[in-house]
């Protein structure tokens, strides 16, 4: 980080510690916070009426939490929550956890107990910033007012550049009250121009010279905003691809090029190209264990080259041939152009039998019986929302379902809990992606497990009329914990029965929504016309069947070329 | 197998804990360490031990901590075989590091 530069202004009166705060937010452009209020916090909350900021009361500090790393996934900009001490703040510890294992970057600001409290087990004092230590990418106790302006501009810095990630701002109680002068001099940061790595020359003969190469797309592209770059490169070399769980959208799912998604929940024809390639070009991705399966036994004969904007990635699980760490964007510049000067390998045999591959193990939508086929319902959802659809997910096998099915074309149009697996993430995101972009169609697909962890936040939906739609998919299961006992504990189900839920249609009601319920396939087309053009929030509660399972499935300490496969339900 | 690192921290809120805690959750363990203050700053001398774990990667994965200024892994020579011997040789080393007679290698942030 370079040295700040103080901007300083000639505004000498006083304000409180918690005015400067808010002056400084919107100095910083932000226009949206999602908060809870409480003791400890309070004179922010006094300062935030008409500051041209807007506030979002969720009605958990998780939804807050969840509903920035929403908003900054699909914005693109830093998101920015707010709790109180004590319960407040440990509720946002799942939300910046989250966003931690995802790279999103938000910004957390937390009231603290009077520094002369601190210490002292007072009413609602907890250590958040211990607390947070191993879940942020950096954390401050503000202890003098006069620091507010260069600690929330290094924040909101650190929160964005590099590897993004959250950013925590414990903020004690005397500090918010305590007159400081009035002039906001926030400092600035010098971004160094990006530069190529050393390297790319060697990438480029490697990539010419390969005759089965793959590129391995992740996260890591859309946090770099590196999608016009990565599929340049892709479309360039003409080289297949696949994409992680949080890489897709890179490059379209339907692009010719795409070989779909790899991994445990992957298709076959993914996991079969991985393991036959000869060069491994992983671009923002880090070789996760839902990704690669057993990992000794990932792609095998493949040398790779590794590009990602955080050095500590390359090299960690998967030795790399070429480390090409730094800037994404100007890496894949550099390395198109760097190909483009070459004579490459003739690759029409690999083209065409990747092409043969997705082909062959392209997914079947002709599941016998009346019950709903919910990849079948996934797929057309997709299809009718457009291209102006966004989805957030929740976790489980609707998670998996929608990476699987829906066609995703931006990586910033796919939110999904990839790292933590949170569920209850998609309500509080999808409402977070909705006030980010709110020309978007956005579309929640939670499961029945799911909903249940944030339902409180239909009732954020209804106060501020954030048009979101929600699909309900609901096995009266947690269908995922259910197919894992059904596989590999010798069907022993525990505690995975939630056949006395709720009427989710009647409680979606009571909230405010409308609602319908379906479980017939005769009424899944009229169903989502009805969704989607419905106005105003509104849930589709999907019944479907309790015995389905997500295939196929890569066994757990299994290489990714054993996928189980089973009956389509 | 034993490593040891010098680490200089920023004299901020949380450096040290921060990165102990890292070091430790990356499957490292502290067999010795010592910290003094210096320029402005703080220098953590440490001996670690890990099995099957990188600590090249380790020390990447330190360098990226913003409280943290620089990362060295110092190569032990034969007769530095406690981290005693790690810190009296850096004591030795530390004032004319251009005439720093080990091997070190510096992480880049």
């Amino acid at each position: 980080m370079s040295m700040p530069e103080l901007q300083a202004q000639s505004d000498t009166a006083t304000i409180s510690g918690a005015r400067l705060l808010v002056r400084c937010l919107r100095e910083l452009k932000v226009d949206t916070i999602f908060g809870y209020p409480g003791g400890a916090i309070m004179p922010v909350y006094d300062a935030l009426p008409n500051s041209g900021i807007r506030h979002i009361l969720t009605r958990h500090e998780q939804g807050a939490a969840l509903a920035a790393d929403g908003y900054a996934r699909a914005s693109g900009r830093v998101g920015v929550c707010l709790a109180t001490s004590g319960p407040g703040a440990t509720n946002l510890v799942t939300g910046l956890a989250n966003s931690m294992l995802d790279s999103v970057p938000v910004v957390a600001i937390t009231g603290q107990v009077a520094t002369s409290l601190m210490g002292t087990d007072a009413f609602q004092e907890v250590d958040m910033f211990g607390i947070t230590l191993p879940i942020v990418k950096h954390s401050y106790i503000v202890r003098d007012a006069a620091d507010i302006p260069r600690v929330l501009a290094e924040a909101f810095h650190l929160a964005a550049e590099g590897r993004p990630g959250p950013v925590l701002v414990d903020l004690p109680k005397d500090i918010t009250v305590a007159q400081v002068n009035a002039s906001v001099s926030l400092p600035t940061f010098n971004t160094p121009e990006p530069k190529p790595s050393p390297g790319i020359e060697l990438a480029a003969e490697m990539m010419a010279a390969a005759r089965r190469p793959l590129f391995y797309l992740g996260g890591g592209i859309e946090m770099a905003f590196a999608e016009d770059a990565a599929r340049a490169l892709v479309e360039a070399t003409g080289f297949p691809c696949v994409m992680t769980l949080k890489g897709l959208g890179a490059v379209p799912t339907d692009h010719p090029n795409s070989v779909g998604m790899l991994g445990m929940h992957g298709n076959q024809a993914a996991n079969l190209a991985v393991q036959e390639c000869d060069l491994l070009i992983v671009t923002g991705a880090r070789f996760d264990d839902r990704a690669t399966g057993k990992l000794d036994e990932f792609a095998p004969g493949a040398r790779v080259i590794h590009l990602d904007a955080d050095a500590a990635e390359i090299s960690k699980l998967r030795h790399a041939d070429v480390a090409l760490a730094g800037d994404l964007i100007a890496n894949l510049n550099a390395l198109k152009q760097a190909f483009c000067a070459m004579q490459p390998s003739p690759i029409e045999r690999w083209r065409s039998h990747t092409g043969e591959l997705r082909e062959k193990h392209a997914w079947r939508y002709d599941a016998p019986g009346e019950t709903i086929y919910a990849p079948a319902l996934l797929r057309d959802l997709a299809e009718q929302a457009g291209d102006d659809l966004l989805l957030a997910c929740d976790v489980g096998q609707h998670q998996m379902w929608v990476a699987q099915h829906c066609r995703i074309r931006h990586p910033r149009r796919h939110l999904t809990s990839g790292g933590l697996g949170t569920m209850g993430y998609g309500l509080p995101a999808g409402l977070g992606a909705k006030l980010a972009c709110p020309d978007n169609t956005v579309v929640v697909v939670s499961g029945d497990g799911s909903i249940m962890m944030n339902i409180q936040e239909l009732a954020t939906l209804k106060r501020y009329q954030i048009d979101v739609r929600i699909v309900l998919l609901d096995n009266a299961s947690l269908g995922m914990v259910r197919q894992w006992q059904e596989l590999f504990f010798d069907g022993n189900y525990s505690e995975i029965d939630l056949s006395d839920n709720p009427d989710f249609a009647e409680l979606a009601r009571v909230f405010g929504l409308q609602a319908r319920t379906i479980d017939r396939r005769d009424q899944v087309g009229g169903a989502l016309d009805w969704l989607l053009t419905s106005t105003g929030p509104s849930l589709l509660h999907v019944r479907i069947d309790p015995q389905a399972n997500v295939w196929p499935l890569v066994p757990p300490g299994k290489n990714n070329a054993n996928m189980m496969e089973g009956e389509q339900r | 197998m034993s490593v040891q690192f010098e680490i200089r921290l920023s004299l901020t809120e949380g450096a040290l804990l921060r990165t102990l805690g890292l070091i430790q959750r990356r499957g490292f363990s502290v067999d010795e360490m010592a910290l003094r203050n210096q320029q402005g700053g703080q220098l953590l001398s440490l001996s670690l031990e890990s099995e099957g774990r990188c600590p090249n990667i380790l020390a990447r994965q330190i360098s990226r901590l913003h409280d943290v200024e620089s990362v060295e892994r110092l190569e032990s020579e034969s007769w530095q075989t406690t981290m005693a011997d790690c810190v009296h040789a850096l004591g030795k080393l530390l004032p004319v590091r251009e005439q720093n007679s080990g091997v070190a290698i510096e992480m880049g942030r």
